[in-house]
């Protein structure tokens, strides 16, 4: 087994919407998911977000129909007649043209989420093949540099969604040295099919992060309970999971039979939380749950000065 | 005449693109609507599982 390496992962900016992450360069009109200052199909330092492309295609649209706006007012001027008909004619053609500033100011934001939309459209081709230019930046990354594979594969992750990518993040993580600081995730990694490496990455999180253990993960390990109790700490990893579930009782609630089964093993500060879940909700039985819980408890904690003050 | 005329003109494109910008107010595709054509073309043929 490779010996796992400590790192110091890159901070990741988590963006509100999915697009947010994505750029393109002004100069040859690539696509890039990554961080990178320049353009890796051109090389010119020309990345922008496509929000702020979007609203420069916006603007430049709606300056060519003040343009068009004034040029008739030119026209207008050009034929007049009298100078009382230029007078005329310039001051409509000025407030006509305000009043078209105005508007177009007001429905810039609604312009530029249009011209986005039709910026992707049309660009369909371009985004994957920049994604795909990203993939292979991060195949070249992975042979040199784990670490760096890593988090460019997670930022693909943001808008590649594929189980190919997942699984690669997942391996690498198994050869980080993991600590609770480090910003990690498990519900967006969770596969389909089953996967050791996967299981026990969420045993290990179970350890060190337990808030990361929800639903998705549960209900995977729960799908998966033969096949990882066939892993060589595949019991180790069912007892931390169960011991990440007791620390909200919504988990007790929904999966009261699996933490039935885990918890003789769990270790005494986990099996105090369950045993305090249990003594705060003397009406619900979960299934046998509490009994199982009564019974580790006289057999095993019942002189532990931790568990007196609960008494 | 012609100068009132091509007043007039631009008083009708004004109004026409007032009316187009409205209109395109209410059909404007909404942040999330924009994360779901990204996530759509860039995992094709059913390649998304989430």
């Amino acid at each position: 087994m490779n010996k796992k390496k400590p790192v110091r992962l890159r901070p990741y900016y988590k963006t509100r919407y999915t697009y947010e992450k994505l750029r393109v360069c002004k100069h040859c009109r690539s696509f890039t998911v990554l961080w990178e200052d320049k353009c890796a199909s051109c090389g010119k330092h020309m990345l922008i977000p496509v929000m702020e492309q979007a609203k420069i295609n916006a603007k430049r649209s709606m300056q060519s129909e003040r343009l068009i706006s004034l040029l008739i007012t030119l026209a207008a001027v050009l034929f007049s007649q009298t100078f009382l008909q230029i007078i005329l004619c310039l001051l409509g053609g000025i407030a006509l043209t305000a009043l078209l500033w105005w508007f177009q100011r007001k429905m810039l934001e609604t312009e530029t989420r249009r011209q986005l939309d039709k910026l992707l459209r049309i660009s369909e081709r371009r985004i994957i093949e920049g994604i795909y230019l990203n993939l292979t930046t991060a195949s070249a990354a992975i042979k040199d540099d784990e670490q760096l594979g890593y988090e460019i594969l997670r930022e693909i992750a943001t808008i590649v969604h594929n189980d190919r990518i997942r699984l690669q993040q997942i391996m690498l993580l198994q050869t980080f040295v993991l600590r609770k600081d480090m910003e990690l995730e498990l519900d967006p990694l969770m596969l389909d099919g089953f996967e050791p490496a996967l299981a026990e990455y969420i045993g290990e999180l179970a350890k060190i992060k337990r808030e990361l253990v929800k639903n998705k993960a549960i209900r995977y390990v729960l799908l998966y309970e033969r096949e990882i109790l066939r892993m060589k700490n595949g019991a180790g990893i069912m007892t931390t999971v169960a011991g990440a579930a007791v620390r909200m009782k919504k988990y007790v609630d929904s999966y009261p039979d699996f933490i039935h089964r885990y918890a003789r093993q769990l270790p005494q500060e986990r099996f105090l939380r369950l045993y305090q879940l249990v003594r705060r909700n003397p009406n619900q039985s979960w299934n046998g749950l509490r009994d199982e819980v009564s019974a580790i408890y006289n057999e095993k904690y019942r002189w532990d000065p931790e568990f007196q003050k609960w008494e | 005449m012609i100068a009132y005329g091509c007043l007039g003109i631009l008083f009708l494109f004004i109004i026409i693109k007032i009316a187009v910008y409205f209109g395109r107010q209410k059909k404007a595709p909404t942040p999330e609507d924009l994360d779901e054509t990204l996530l759509t073309i860039s995992n094709p043929r059913g390649d998304q599982t989430s």
